[in-house]
């Protein structure tokens, strides 16, 4: 990390999502938040968080994108949108030459992903899907894997399950009832941070979600997936059966080379955990086995009236954000790559989409 | 007082079920005895020799004695006055009882996910007191069909076979352990839930590790070798040590069987279960050998409960 650097000028489009993303970049001492910008025909809602973390950050908030990356000298983008708007705002912001820190998922639609890796392609601007394989569990297991400490890597298993609501269970809506809002939910929802997929289009968890546990895979075979098989259900809550969009979802992948794995994630239900959820990586050598838990080094805090909701166990000494914000700075001063571009996003945007495939089709599903 | 006789135990396992068993008097001695428990054997032939002296005496076998379809079908098919059972020990282990519990008495909701992973070596040594190496992965079929309220609707498995494992056919060639290589499974059923099993006989020799997850539209149920583990500490990296639940679990069964034969009550034997469990073995081997989902034929529910 190199402190005396120049500084990196960031603007945060749309903060209507994830803030954390802004947040955990500007944990880097070279990264300096300036703006927060948006379209002028946003909803109010959209505008108001906006002006509200604006005003957070003492920086000004501006209802025109392009004006703001262009006359805030901006080198950074920090996209944090409605999900279907995250290709759309990205794109612009490497247009203008603009490096790119995206939220997830890198897009909804198939036409959108292709659009924005060409765009980032041709600009030749820096791009990093926000992601968690700085978690220090992970780096664990990668540093065991690359260190040949379990030898060939044969079978990867990953289960990522958050321990979080959505609205009401699934079963509870009276007859008569209208089928529940998916935006008016999320918006309402954002009180508490359970919100999932914010937009108007509903998104199902495999979607939203799945790049975390593919991410790691990622990271630990450097090998693409080839054909997948799952299934998905809406399990938990009215909101995603009444959106027909999964809650839960199992995905068999199989992999070049050989290598085979497993992934099950879901949205289970604040109930179900005692600490926001449980993730696990289960990894197979020819020589070896790993089983990691991803939620460690952590904590156990309890005390006397404490939230019913607060996490018992607390996850500490992890830097993830921090050391992603070094990455993407180091490979703006290097004109390298980052630990998650956008190449390796689409990856994973395709191994979702033919996982989808399989659920409707029941039947495995190559990736494309 | 029953007299049960255990053959395929060895003195360990004798004096571990017998400060665990109520009214029950154990014997070594088949001739002696009024019901059988076979925990192992070395050959079919040497099994058949067993189940023979039996005689009408009501036997009760582990699954890992049953090594080819042909010896499972035999034995299910047992006529009324030789009474033979098979019974899956796994549904006495006192983790799997929590879940179970839990999941009857509605809090953990609709099974949603399971979630199973059990690696072990294939030159471990067996533990004291059985004759058969490993454990049947028949087993875990049963407890994946017993948890979650029926076989699934649709089957997906993929198989790694080891290159030094020339004998790694059929799946279904020997059901006595688990498959060589990695077999992994994928199921789902009709009213949503799914389930994600592997199996794997390829670590190194030394202990194994297993886990089994369910979570359910309510609740959810963890049990993870990882989360048990005690630590050992005599210089160097430390040690981790599993406390072993196999006792408990082989005298919940034993009790119950001793019980049903004391009482000549009504035990849902787990016959229909069974067939059930080696229906879906082949339905994963015709899944391996084609590459693609297999469909159940078959969708009304086959899982009965074992008391």
């Amino acid at each position: 990390m190199n402190d005396s650097a120049a500084r990196l000028r960031c603007a945060v489009l749309s903060a209507v999502k994830h803030d954390y993303v802004a947040r955990g970049v500007a944990s880097h001492p070279r990264f300096e938040l300036v703006v927060v910008a948006d379209d002028a025909d946003q909803p109010a809602w959209a505008h108001e968080r906006n002006q509200l973390f604006a005003d957070e950050l003492q920086v000004p908030y501006v209802r025109d994108v392009e004006q703001a990356l262009q006359s805030c000298d901006i080198d950074v983008a920090i996209v944090s949108s409605a999900a279907e708007r995250h290709a759309d705002l990205s794109c612009r912001a490497a247009q203008l030459g603009v490096h790119v820190i995206q939220d997830k998922p890198l897009a909804t639609r198939h036409e959108d992903m292709q659009r924005l890796v060409e765009t980032i392609q041709q600009t030749g601007v820096r791009f990093l899907m926000w992601n968690r394989n700085f978690f220090p569990a992970v780096q664990h297991a990668w540093r065991q894997v690359s260190a040949g400490a379990i030898g060939e890597l044969r079978a990867m298993h990953v289960d990522f399950y958050f321990a979080k609501d959505a609205g009401v269970p699934k079963g509870t809506r009276q007859p008569g009832y209208p089928p529940l809002d998916w935006l008016s939910h999320q918006l309402a929802a954002h009180v508490d941070g359970s919100d999932g997929g914010l937009g108007q289009l509903p998104i199902g968890e495999l979607t939203n979600e799945g790049i975390y546990p593919l991410g790691y895979m990622q990271l630990l075979s450097e090998r693409e997936v080839r054909r997948v098989f799952a299934r998905r259900a809406w399990h938990f809550h009215q909101l995603n059966a009444d959106n027909r969009v999964e809650d839960l979802a199992t995905v068999t992948l199989e992999f070049e080379g050989g290598l085979i794995g497993s992934i099950a994630l879901g949205r289970i239900g604040a109930a179900s955990h005692p600490s926001g959820g449980e993730i696990r990586l289960h990894l197979l050598g020819s020589q070896g086995a790993l089983v990691v838990n991803e939620a460690r080094p952590d904590i156990g805090l309890c005390y006397r009236q404490q939230p019913l909701r607060e996490a018992r166990q607390r996850r500490v000494a992890n830097e993830n954000d921090l050391l992603l914000a070094d990455n993407f700075a180091r490979a703006v001063d290097q004109q390298g790559d980052t630990l998650m571009n956008v190449q390796a996003s689409s990856r994973i945007f395709r191994v979702i989409e033919a996982a989808l495939q399989s659920c409707r089709t029941g039947q495995p599903a190559n990736v494309c | 007082m029953l007299r049960l006789a255990l053959y395929g135990s060895d003195e360990n396992a004798q004096l571990e079920l017998s400060r665990r068993l109520h009214r029950v008097q154990l014997t070594a001695a088949v001739a002696q005895s009024d019901a059988v428990w076979v925990a192992g054997s070395r050959s079919p032939a040497h099994l058949q020799d067993v189940l023979d002296a039996a005689g009408a005496r009501p036997v009760l076998l582990a699954p890992e004695v049953l090594r080819e379809p042909e010896l499972w079908s035999a034995v299910l098919r047992s006529p009324p006055d030789q009474p033979r059972w098979v019974a899956n020990p796994d549904r006495f282990l006192p983790a799997v009882m929590a879940m179970r519990q839990s999941l009857q008495a509605g809090q953990l909701g609709v099974p949603g996910l399971l979630r199973l992973h059990r690696w072990q070596s294939a030159t471990t040594t067996p533990p004291a007191g059985q004759m058969t190496a490993g454990r049947s992965w028949l087993r875990d079929l049963d407890l994946m069909c017993w948890l979650m309220g029926g076989v699934p609707e649709r089957v997906y498995a993929l198989r790694q076979t080891p290159p030094s494992a020339a004998a790694a056919g059929s799946l279904l060639a020997d059901l006595s352990g688990l498959p060589a290589g990695t077999l992994q499974l994928h199921c789902g059923w009709k009213h949503g839930g799914m389930a994600l099993l592997d199996f794997s006989d390829q670590l190194p020799a030394g202990d194994g590790y297993q886990s089994l997850m369910l979570i359910g539209s309510s609740g959810a149920a963890w049990q993870d070798d990882h989360q048990n583990r005690q630590l050992v500490l005599r210089g160097g990296p430390a040690q981790t040590v599993l406390d072993d639940t196999h006792w408990p679990a082989v005298a919940g069964l034993l009790q119950a069987f001793v019980d049903h034969v004391a009482s000549a009550a009504e035990w849902a034997a787990a016959v229909a279960d069974w067939s059930a469990v080696l229906q879906l073995a082949g339905l994963i081997e015709q899944s391996c050998r084609s590459g693609q989902a297999v469909a159940w034929q078959h969708q009304e529910s086959h899982a009965g409960d074992l008391r």
